[in-house]
């Protein structure tokens, strides 16, 4: 048999192993190539050994893929990884109560603002089957996430990105530059929003709607600054941070009777022509989105806690 | 990696001959085998030359060394090798070995430390349960088995008055032994 011939024998199953292997080691593509050179180099080793010759024959490369077991089983080992705990890994576990907190608080508290827009509009009606159809929702599919994840052996470290495990590395928590660049973009953004220079073009806008873009602007000028601030103090300072994260949450939470005005009277914004309770729909999914934000930038302010003794 | 799978052919009245029985002893063993192939994995690791070798070489030296007794799965071993690999117990470089280029592994200061706690304990369990399964185990004289864990301690090695795992004292056992 040809040289040729034995290398596809190889090729294939190798091939069959990449398919079979977890997602979380394909996304390491170093350490996966690493995986599938090492048992190739294995399965010449073996063939070779096998060999009376002493170089590899077809029986003796065939005999040698026999030895290293089915892809599934390889597979399987590499899948092995956690300790099992009902479904769900341990090491996923607490991951996994803090998706299932985080996404219920995120859905209660969008059940609440509905409500009281529902109060202020004057269309409320008591209603626990939305809550509750959200809550089942995110069960299920934070589990069935969750359980996915366990039987493939992700454990959570797989689950971070190339930039989270840099910066853990580099026990930093913001890039300073980035930060000090962003932020003074943000503080001309807003500067821009209240001066309102080209004034051709805001006698087309309504006067109300040119009021409620001032008060926008004056809340993203405060938050360059307190991004200008946060960039200038570094990697450093923990509590500084945490304070200046609270402040912007409550800034980012101060947007939403603007935006409520804005679904409460779509009429307002200019040069839209779509129907005007599409615009309301608008406003109230970026509600739901600043509440979400809001959510995440206190889980960060207090994730911040563990760079506290690296620093 | 189980005994029971290398029987291929048996009679009808055997017990295996029931999938039931063959599924329950197939299973013990390698619940069995699982911890044990880690631990003669380590033991070889640490045992070859240069403290450093190949994979196909550890394979080969296990079934030498345990009579083909023990006999793994060749693709799960790297499986394995990786996740000692990652919990810092070993290390791994790529180097030419034997003209060819190669991942060869070795244990880590961390990992030498931990394996000589777990033969201790593995040595100490076998010598303890032995009476209760009819069979003689005598653990070397040139060992020390620290009271409190367990732990391996090499009586040759240079003196350490505290034992590396838990921190109990041995200078007075050491000395007694010597």
């Amino acid at each position: 048999m040809s040289q040729k011939n034995m290398n596809d024998m190889v090729k294939d199953y190798l091939k069959n192993i990449k398919e079979k292997l977890p997602e979380w080691l394909k996304e390491k593509k170093n350490e996966f190539k690493d995986v599938l050179n090492e048992i190739e180099e294995h399965i010449w080793d073996k063939a070779e050994g096998l060999s009376d010759s002493g170089a590899p024959t077809e029986t003796s490369v065939r005999l040698a893929l026999t030895h290293m077991g089915t892809p599934e089983s390889i597979a399987k080992e590499y899948k092995r990884r956690g300790t099992p705990k009902v479904y769900i890994t341990e090491e996923l576990w607490p991951l996994y109560t803090r998706v299932l907190g985080i996404l219920s608080a995120v859905v209660i508290v969008v059940y609440v603002v509905f409500m009281i827009i529902s109060i202020v509009t004057g269309n409320f009606q008591l209603d626990f089957v939305g809550i509750l159809l959200g809550l089942t929702g995110v069960f299920t599919i934070v589990t069935l996430v969750f359980v996915g994840l366990s039987m493939e052996g992700y454990l959570p470290e797989d689950l971070k990105t190339q930039e989270e495990r840099k910066k853990e590395e580099l026990n930093t928590f913001i890039n300073p530059t980035g930060m000090i660049v962003g932020a003074i973009i943000q503080m001309a953004f807003g500067l821009i929003l209240i001066i309102q220079p080209n004034t051709d073009f805001t006698h087309l806008i309504e006067p109300e709607f040119l009021a409620l873009l001032r008060i926008f602007g004056a809340l993203v000028i405060t938050e360059g600054c307190l991004n200008l601030i946060r960039g200038v103090i570094g990697n450093q300072q923990i509590t500084k941070h945490q304070i200046i994260m609270g402040i912007k949450i409550f800034l980012s939470i101060m947007t939403i009777p603007l935006l409520v005005v804005l679904m409460e009277r779509p009429e307002l914004v200019p040069f839209v022509t779509f129907e005007k309770h599409l615009i309301s729909w608008f406003f109230g999914f970026i509600i739901i989105m600043v509440i979400i934000g809001a959510i995440s930038d206190a889980y960060k302010a207090i994730t911040l806690e563990k760079y506290r003794n690296l620093n | 990696m189980y005994m029971i799978k290398r029987v291929k052919e048996f009679g009808t009245q055997a017990l295996i001959a029931s999938k039931e029985i063959r599924d329950y002893v197939e299973k013990f063993e390698s619940e069995i085998n699982r911890g044990i192939s880690t631990l003669c994995i380590l033991a070889i690791i640490n045992g070859a030359e240069n403290g450093e070798i190949h994979g196909y070489a550890i394979l080969k030296n296990l079934e030498v060394e345990t009579n083909e007794m023990l006999v793994i799965e060749e693709g799960t071993l790297y499986p394995l090798l990786r996740k000692l690999e990652s919990n810092g117990i070993l290390k791994s470089e790529r180097k030419i070995v034997e003209n060819r280029m190669r991942k060869v592994y070795s244990i880590t200061e961390r990992g030498d430390k931990i394996f000589n706690h777990i033969s201790g304990f593995y040595g100490k369990l076998t010598e303890a349960i032995s009476p209760l399964l009819d069979i003689n185990v005598r653990l070397k004289d040139n060992y020390l088995y620290c009271p409190n864990c367990a732990n391996k301690i090499d009586l040759k090695e240079k003196e350490n008055d505290f034992c590396d795992m838990c921190g109990l004292n041995i200078q007075e056992l050491r000395e007694r032994r010597l």
